[in-house]
């Protein structure tokens, strides 16, 4: 297994199978659906609708929402569109799907329509077919994105791109050491290299899918050096099977400064290794995700925290940003709820859509300290692999060169612990085996002593507690009362 | 009727439990393995899991359970919410091994266990300690509670038109059933919260009774209130025993008294029954307050028949044997059933002839009865302050203006509580004769900075008023 493009015989021998898993897998159409796309509106492909955004320095909006009938499904995206005004629309698959169980959906799908509501959170793409996602997204004036969690993707993509969607969310990495216990890393990112294939396929046909590797992770404390390592790896992986737009994703911190310094150094982060790899013409965009851990029970409270990630997002001018609702905490994700998150982002983008964040000296070496560390632990990945990304990734997680804080994968070797720093931003308080040079490690320490000593307690696992929680609890940092 | 059983476990079921928690922890689950939390989950995730699963012990295999301990995985102990489905499966894998205890797999039943610690007065962070469940958990409830209370009590909803609401029908059906049903039970339902408390009571002794069964021993004590101790209760419970059907009393001989006086001691413990000096037995002040809507129906029908013959002495005898919070209720059932007229002959008769708190609640209940305005006055002369400060309270809300000047000599009353009410009163009555002295009192800046603004308060309903003769 190594990091190489499909051949085009072992890519369709697989393909075969993989359209077999399913009844809806005959439904596609290579062919037709390559016309299927061309004859689409720019407005409506989403590596357009980024492309325009980027160039503008125009942040756009995004919510998450899914349900189980599609009908139910189709007017959420609609209201989202027209009563939110949401510049992108998702589609997220439910969770049975993402698990590969289709006969169980298949089911859930009969009981939410007996019900007359969906009794699955999330849109079950696969049992509902090619047909049914055209019908999704004709339905629509926006483009659409599939987000799921899938560690084995492959059916998922079929048959959504040959519905008509033009993004979709993961990758080998991305959805597997975050979200599943068991599954080997060859496995998956076997799984996603040809995903990419067929997105590269696609490009090669002149459809444009865009592809975007899910940043935050763990959403739990991940430093930016964790996330966009793997965000460049999995870019690495996507182009080099052929794909052209990929969007890198990270995850709101909350420190304003350190927010701002890892959006921007991520893409510019991407783009070095692209050219070092020599991949050309691959159209680089990011994406800002609003606070991913737990929310104050509070509405108010929790536009607070929703509307301090759509100005984050506005000042590091990412090309989109992921809305929380502020009904996250209670569990409710109404169209409604969906809405008000929509339009309290808006509101910020629009009234900081002019303004731009000075580079501070703060922010330029925010800037560069994160650079050195994500550059540490790729370049370590790569001569892990001789120089082979995929070799590399398998044996860097296995040694914890690459480690993702929270994990559950036992493919995570899960030693270095993040915590915050006496102003909020996520530092390294045990880096395990993470190759961080002395600099960087000297710098952690310190201000992590910083904030040990101003709250009088030797940084511990429960600081770190502590820190996952403030948030929800009406505070960046969780100092002790 | 709830049976005896083994609850505990033994210390190999303990170790055992931890043992395998620590296997399902660290080695067939990834997640952080740096030392510092290695010690955590050593130190305080695995011994919170096993009290929490041994509070829980016959809640193993509940659904709700299972979502509760998900919700500690991702509340409490830093697990990633995409994984604590899967995780809480997991640990609960271990502790489904050595059930003890008969399961219970109603999904409502720990809905059920917290809103019962909760309408009894526990705090939040209380109900969290003594079940184990995480503090997020108990808001998220009581937060969608709130919204179902809100949503019925505009619309009248049933439950189905809860279900078709989009926000509602989230929470699930089952949970949206409980928290109807609790809202509704508590709004209409007659000693509906006392029952909820007395189950909690009898879940904390952790003996096989029933309300039924508590309410009549309480009753008993009630009845015979300073009387009994505890052998002599034991035998009066002997005797009822017959009436208690399949309760605690069908139980025979011997193993009936060591139930018996088993019961007694943990009401004892449990501050629900006392002893006084004497070593009789006492109903506690929140037992009383918990069995006096149980004891209602019959008292008041002792009460109604009483005055029916005209014998309000014997009333009287039957108000002052009560224990006070027990009165207190049956003050309020006295002037809610019998006519005015009668309620007032009858509780003016125990006018302090029970207790202060008793007459301090008489006067309060007094203010909307027009034959009690003698008894006001006098109450204003009293020598207690609070009794004073009361009656001010009182006459104020009977707006009777014929105690206006009574009042504004109050104005001076050496105590500041008494001076504030009286201000307050005459406000509320619209007392313009009392304008001049309020004012002047406002503008006295040697008087309390509470008393003045009650006082120009006053001035300022009064103005509101538009009383005829008012100062320009």
């Amino acid at each position: 297994m190594m990091n190489k493009r499909l051949e085009i015989d072992e890519f369709s021998a697989q393909r075969r199978e993989v359209l077999k898993q399913w009844p809806s897998g005959e439904g596609v159409n290579f062919e037709e659906v390559v016309n299927y796309h061309k004859a689409m509106p720019k407005k409506k492909i989403f590596a357009e609708v980024l492309a325009k955004a980027k160039a503008e320095g125009r942040t756009l909006a995004q919510p998450r929402a899914g349900v189980s009938l599609i009908d139910e499904h189709i007017d959420m995206l609609k209201y989202l569109q027209d009563e939110g005004g949401a510049d992108l629309l998702p589609t997220t698959i439910d969770s049975l799907t993402k698990q590969n169980r289709y006969e169980e959906a298949e089911k859930a799908i009969e009981e939410g329509k007996i019900a007359g509501h969906s009794k699955l959170t999330g849109f079950p793409a696969i049992n509902y077919g090619v047909m049914a996602c055209r019908k999704v997204n004709e339905s629509v004036n926006l483009p659409c994105q599939i987000r799921h969690s899938t560690p084995d993707a492959r059916l998922l993509a079929e048959i959504t791109l040959a519905g008509g969607f033009t993004d979709f969310e993961g990758g080998g990495i991305s959805y597997n050491i975050p979200y599943a216990k068991n599954v080997s890393l060859e496995e998956t990112i076997s799984h996603w290299q040809y995903v990419d294939r067929l997105v590269g396929l696609y490009e090669d046909h002149g459809v444009r899918i865009n592809r975007e590797p899910f940043g935050p992770l763990t959403g739990t404390l991940v430093p930016p050096c964790i996330s966009h390592s793997v965000g460049i790896i999995e870019a690495l992986l996507a182009a080099e099977q052929g794909v052209k737009n990929i969007s890198l994703g990270y995850g709101q911190c909350g420190n304003l400064i350190q927010d701002i310094a890892a959006v921007q150094s991520l893409i510019e982060l991407g783009e070095e290794y692209l050219a070092r790899f020599n991949y050309q013409g691959v159209m680089l965009t990011s994406v800002f995700h609003q606070w991913m851990g737990g929310f104050p029970q509070d509405e108010s409270k929790a536009f607070g925290v929703i509307s301090w990630g759509a100005a984050t997002a506005a000042f590091a001018k990412a090309t989109k940003v992921l809305v929380k609702s502020p009904y996250e905490a209670i569990g409710i994700s109404t169209k409604e709820a969906n809405a008000a998150g929509i339009k309290a982002t808006k509101q910020i983008l629009s009234m900081l859509k002019d303004q731009s964040f000075p580079n501070t000296p703060e922010l330029l070496w925010e800037k560069e300290l994160i650079k050195l560390e994500t550059r540490a632990i790729v370049d370590k990945v790569l001569e892990l692999g001789d120089g082979d990304i995929v070799l590399g990734t398998v044996k860097g997680f296995e040694v914890g060169a690459i480690d993702i804080p929270f994990a559950p994968s036992r493919f995570n070797a899960g030693r270095m612990l993040p915590v915050r720093d006496s102003q909020g931003a996520v530092r390294i308080l045990d880096h395990g085996n993470l190759p961080l040079s002395k600099e960087s490690l000297d710098f952690n320490r310190e201000r992590i002593a910083e904030r040990g000593k101003e709250e009088g307690r030797e940084p511990s696992f429960q600081m770190v507690v502590d820190d996952i929680y403030a948030i929800g609890k009406g505070r960046l940092t969780g100092r002790p009362r | 009727m709830a049976e005896l059983t083994n609850w505990g476990w033994t210390q190999n079921d303990l170790s055992s439990l931890t043992e395998n928690l620590v296997s399902v922890l660290l080695e067939e689950w990834g997640g952080p393995r740096s030392p510092l939390a290695l010690k955590y989950i050593n130190e305080t995730i695995i011994p919170d899991l096993v009290h929490c699963f041994c509070n829980n012990a016959d809640l193993l295999t509940n659904s709700t359970f299972a979502e509760i301990i998900q919700w500690k995985l991702k509340n409490q102990f830093a697990n990633p919410s995409a994984v604590v489905v899967d995780l809480a499966r997991d640990l609960l894998v271990p502790a489904q091994k050595i059930l003890k205890r008969p399961q219970i797999t109603d999904p409502k039943e720990p809905w059920r266990r917290i809103f019962r610690l909760w309408i009894g007065g526990e705090s939040l962070p209380n109900i969290a300690e003594r079940t184990g469940y995480p503090l997020d958990y108990l808001d998220l409830l009581l937060l969608r509670l709130k919204k179902v209370t809100a949503f019925t009590v505009n619309t009248r909803a049933s439950l189905l038109e809860c279900q078709q609401n989009t926000e509602l029908r989230e929470f699930g059906f089952e949970q949206l059933s409980f928290l109807y049903q609790f809202q509704s039970g508590v709004a209409g339902e007659p000693l509906y919260k006392e029952r909820l408390i007395l189950e909690q009571v009898i879940w904390d002794l952790g003996m096989p009774l029933m309300v039924p069964d508590l309410v009549t021993l309480l009753e008993i004590i009630h009845t015979h209130e300073g009387k009994l101790d505890e052998e002599s209760l034991i035998s009066a419970m002997s005797e009822a025993a017959g009436m208690w059907g399949s309760g605690m009393g069908a139980s025979g001989g011997d193993q009936r008294v060591s139930l018996f006086s088993c019961v007694i001691e943990g009401l004892i413990s449990s501050h629900y029954i006392q002893k006084n000096k004497a070593g009789k037995l006492t109903l506690s002040e929140k037992s009383a307050q918990t069995i006096a809507g149980f004891l209602l129906p019959k008292l008041g029908e002792q009460l109604k028949r009483a005055i029916s013959i005209n014998d309000f002495e014997l009333a009287k005898e039957l108000l002052i044997n009560q224990n006070e919070a027990v009165l207190i209720r049956l003050i309020d059932w006295t002037l809610r059933e019998i006519s005015q007229e009668q309620a007032f002959k009858v509780l003016s008769s125990i006018y302090q002839k029970v207790s202060r708190r008793v007459d301090i609640y008489l006067i309060k209940v007094f203010a909307k009865v027009p034959q009690a305005f003698e008894l006001l006055m006098k109450g204003l002369v009293d020598n207690d302050s609070l009794i004073r400060a009361r009656a001010c309270e009182a006459l104020g809300q009977s707006e009777n203006k014929d105690a206006a000047f009574s009042l504004i000599q109050l104005l001076r009353d050496p105590v500041v509580g008494v001076r504030e009410m009286a201000a307050q009163a005459l406000g509320e009555m619209g007392a313009v004769s009392a304008v001049k002295e309020l004012l002047r009192v406002a503008e006295d800046y040697g008087e309390s900075l509470n008393v003045r603004e009650r006082a120009r308060g006053a001035v300022r309903k009064i103005e509101s008023h538009g009383g005829e003769g008012f100062p320009q």
